[in-house]
């Protein structure tokens, strides 16, 4: 009788060699299998819990090649950074209802341009200032008949982080087409400084047009920072489709910039990445480069005045009303003081209407409570609007001469 | 640095990865220098106060088993040392501002009754000392050292040990307050990395920072206003703000604990558990028994027994409660709200012992003690009373205590203001997150009950393949990453613990 070493039928399979190379196989394609289809199910779950939650939902921009950037028309955004709201960008990515290009018939048109504090996302869609205005002016004409305006209609052209320069841009080229009689524009402390770019900062740029004023004193655009990002700012369908409909994607680049403003940590490494990155685009030389400047560093203001001035012109032209709005200085920062003292005498010179709003604000028992954090609250909205009503409705007592319906 | 930063996201696998991967010899000495440089991450300078506060406990830790006479000299010299250095750190701020105030108080009587003797410009006295971090419960961790060597216990010899002990930096800011022998026998029989403890570690962790920052952080938001405008809320808005504190702060220092015990696990220790399902105590004895466990058992043990404990006289018990309370109050915070907060809770711990004992007296209502409805009864009243006691602790002022209570109780006023808080709690991410967490919970406790009974077939199969797959717990882990950063507020929030 022999003793031998008793194997298992499984042993015996381990230890054959081809066996085992397919058993490998399997396990890894059974790997692969699962963690493809977690993927997948898990895209699924998350996408809808964050639809279900409101989250995610706060990627309303685009690059745009003209602007910089613009709003993603018939996005819907929850807003949750700071106040909150839920509405949805019109067709035409204007926040607000929809309008018809073509004027109604005896309707007075108001468009507000600005920046965030125009675009107001921290609050309801109907509790921004401008709807607050255009229900106190349409009830107003109820009470008094005002010439032949059968309607107000104000329209928000607000958008964030948007400079004088591109709020120019965009009355021209979007504003114009709605045959507004009266444009407002929200002047916010940061305008003026985002309006240029000086030669130190060319690299670093944000893609915007920016302006300059040439030898002879003319105003000028700068459109080379917007023609060396060009790659970046075209339209990526991929990317597109995921800002337009996944929360996933909100929720990644929400906390890009949430971690960017927070942790100097990440931005450096972030900062480095990008430089790594880049680094085979040094030696392509069909990459475009950002051109060094062409004219001297410009003083912010100058320009700024200079793009007021060529609205105010505009306007005038078109026999419009031109109403320049600041924003309140509750904290008496120097600059925007400095500034709105600017601005105050450019209105005197060029005669188009200006309105401090810090007036009224720091009359106000608490005017932080006109607040949330650095955008104005649902009460500073109405105080906004309540401050524009009283400017219509003075000139309106006075013969209309500034309704242009005279 | 903190648990809930992308510093501490890098900093962590990247030491768990070098842990793993050197010798074990070199894993202690790792684990300092990784320990001190999340300390001084913040203020390089207080590194030094924890080195020096290390040296000086563990010359005291031998100085005590050496000594045979003077042992308890030397131990109250280490008590008075560990505890000036807390007072000093923690409380000279306070200090110096009630004696400001009382000699201001004095001024002013003085003023009414002469005139002349009066000073006229009194200048505040400016101490400007910034609270190390972690100060409170590390000297409690020396503490704990000193006076069970005292008693017995064998100190620690290896300095190195020693000073891990002391500046382990995943219980390092807030606790869990360890004990050195229960981390003394994990350092010299270091464990292996097994996969249990890992998956366990990262589960923790997500789990802490769900907690942290998806409710705790959310909640805060919330929380902040309400506190922040309580001269203006309604009647429900006072509620939510008080309720919404009292899980905020429970959700902000668990989720702080599961960060730091998962992350404890990663590296082969086990930290001691702080929570045990703290709302669902049916009395006040129970609840602390369940909330903060390490802190109530250290006050029991180093505090509350010394007093005598409840081995003396009804009325000593009273007192000795009252005493350990009001001290423990007072060592969350330098204020006079935390005293209170700490009053409240030694009364409700007498009354809740007294009813105890009166209930004990009669057959009949021992006999209802057992019921559901009992039960149900005492978890609410304790609710109740935690509420209460949150706004106690939360509130910055005495005045806002008033305003907060006076809003909250009916028969205190009859004004019913703005619904701006519930208006806000509705619109905010914390309902649907609270209920999926709800979910959660349910699932993992009913779940395998009912998996194994054959009632829930699919969450038993999915178990398995939890278990057995780890490509799908890797996509499971980066998915809950993800459901975290999607809930995070755009602002992340220090840890409330972190001040004490």
């Amino acid at each position: 009788m022999s003793i031998g070493i008793v194997t298992t039928p499984q042993e015996n399979i381990l230890t054959n060699a081809p066996v085992k190379k397919a058993v490998r196989w399997l396990s890894l394609w059974q790997g692969l299998w699962q963690t493809i289809a977690a993927l997948v199910i898990g895209i699924f779950v998350l996408e809808g819990y964050f639809r279900l939650a409101g989250v995610g939902g706060q990627e309303f921009v685009q690059p745009d090649l003209k602007m910089g950037c613009r709003h993603i028309a018939g996005k819907r955004v929850i807003w949750r950074m700071e106040g909150y709201s839920a509405d949805k960008l019109n067709s035409v990515g204007l926040r607000d209802s929809e309008h018809n290009i073509t004027k109604p018939e005896g309707t007075y048109r108001i468009a507000m341009l600005g920046d965030s504090a125009v675009e107001s996302m921290q609050v309801k869609m109907n509790q921004t200032f401008g709807k607050v205005l255009e229900r106190l002016l349409n009830a107003q004409l109820h009470k008094t008949s005002m010439h032949n305006i059968k309607q107000f209609e104000v329209i928000n052209f607000g958008c964030s982080s948007y400079s004088t320069g591109q709020e120019l841009l965009q009355y021209e080229q979007e504003a114009d087409q709605y045959k507004p009689d009266a444009i407002v524009l929200l002047y916010n402390r940061s305008d003026s400084l985002e309006n240029v770019v000086r030669a130190k900062d060319r690299k670093r740029a944000e893609a915007r047009p920016y302006f300059y004023l040439d030898q002879s004193g003319q105003l000028q655009q700068d459109n080379s920072i917007l023609l060396a990002n060009k790659d970046k700012l075209k339209t990526n369908v991929l990317r597109e489709f995921l800002r337009r409909n996944s929360a996933i994607y909100g929720v990644l680049t929400q906390a890009d910039f949430s971690l960017s403003l927070n942790e100097p940590r990440y931005c450096k490494l972030k900062n480095w990445w990008q430089a790594l990155l880049n680094l085979p685009n040094k030696f392509n030389s069909k990459q475009a480069i950002i051109s060094k400047a062409y004219y001297a560093d410009q003083s912010d203001m100058a320009v700024t005045k200079a793009l007021l001035e060529r609205l105010s012109e505009e306007t005038k032209e078109k026999k419009r009303v031109f109403i320049l709005t600041v924003f309140p200085n509750i904290v008496n920062y120097k600059d925007l003081k400095e500034q709105a003292q600017e601005l105050k005498a450019l209105a005197g010179k060029k005669d188009f209407q200006y309105l401090d709003l810090s007036d009224s604000f720091l009359a106000c028992k608490d005017p932080t409570s006109n607040f949330l954090q650095y955008h104005f609250s649902e009460k500073g909205h109405a105080l906004v609007a309540y401050d524009l009503f009283n400017i219509f409705c003075r000139n309106l007592s006075n013969g209309g001469g500034f309704l242009g319906v005279k | 640095m903190l648990f809930n930063s992308f510093t501490y996201l890098v900093f962590l696998p990247i030491v768990v990865a070098i842990y793993w991967a050197v010798p074990a010899r070199f894993r202690t000495w790792l684990l300092l220098v990784a320990s001190y440089l999340f300390y001084m991450n913040w203020i390089p300078s207080y590194g030094l106060l924890i080195i020096f506060l290390t040296l000086i406990n563990y010359g005291l830790g031998l100085a005590i088993a050496k000594a045979n006479e003077r042992k308890r000299l030397i131990l109250i010299i280490g008590l008075c040392f560990n505890l000036g250095a807390l007072c000093f750190f923690k409380y000279a701020n306070f200090v110096a501002e009630n004696i400001w105030a009382a000699i201001c108080a004095s001024n002013q009587f003085l003023h009414t009754l002469m005139p002349n003797m009066a000073v006229s410009n009194l200048d505040k006295p400016v101490v400007n000392i910034l609270l190390p971090l972690g100060i409170s419960f590390f000297t409690f961790e020396f503490i704990h050292y000193i006076v069970d060597v005292y008693k017995g216990s064998t100190p620690i010899y290896n300095l190195k040990n020693f000073a891990l002990f002391a500046a382990f930096f995943p219980s390092q800011i807030a606790g869990p307050i360890k004990r050195y022998q229960d981390f003394m026998r994990q350092l010299e029989h270091p464990l292996s990395l097994r996969q249990a403890d890992f998956k366990g570690g990262i589960f923790l962790i997500l789990q802490g920072l769900y907690k942290k920052i998806v409710l705790g952080d959310n909640l805060g938001l919330i929380v902040n206003y309400g506190f922040n405008h309580a001269a203006t809320l309604g009647r429900l808005d006072a509620w939510i703000a008080v309720v919404g504190f009292t899980f905020q702060i429970f959700f902000d220092f668990a989720g702080y604990t599961d960060i730091g015990r998962g992350s404890a696990m990663l590296l082969g220790y086990k930290v001691p558990e702080n929570f045990n399902w703290p709302f669902l105590a049916s009395n006040l004895t129970e609840f602390w028994r369940r909330w903060h466990m390490s802190l109530s058992t250290w006050l029991r043990d180093y505090l509350f027994f010394p007093l005598g404990g409840s081995r003396v006289s009804p009325w000593a018990v009273r007192r000795n409660l009252m005493i350990t309370m009001i001290l423990g109050g007072l060592w969350h915070g330098a204020a006079w709200h935390y005293v209170l907060w700490g009053a409240f809770h030694g009364l409700g711990l007498v009354i809740s012992k007294d009813w105890h004992d009166f209930v004990s007296k009669f057959s009949m209502l021992s006999r209802w003690r057992v019921t559901k409805i009992w039960h149900c009864s005492g978890i609410a009243f304790t609710l109740i009373f935690l509420f209460i006691a949150g706004t106690l602790f939360r509130a910055d002022t005495l005045n806002n205590v008033w305003l907060m209570l006076s809003t909250m109780l009916p028969w205190l006023t009859l004004s019913d203001r703005s619904h701006e808080l519930v208006q806000m709690f509705w619109q905010s991410t914390v309902p649907i997150s609270i209920l999926a967490y709800c979910l959660f919970l349910s699932l993992r406790l009913v779940g395998p009950a009912l998996g194994q009974s054959g009632q829930l077939i699919v969450i038993d199969k999915f178990a398995q393949l939890w278990a057995s797959s780890a490509p799908l717990r890797y996509v499971t882990y980066a998915f809950i990453g993800l459901l975290i950063l999607g809930f995070a507020p755009s602002k992340m929030s220090p840890f409330i613990y972190f001040q004490f």
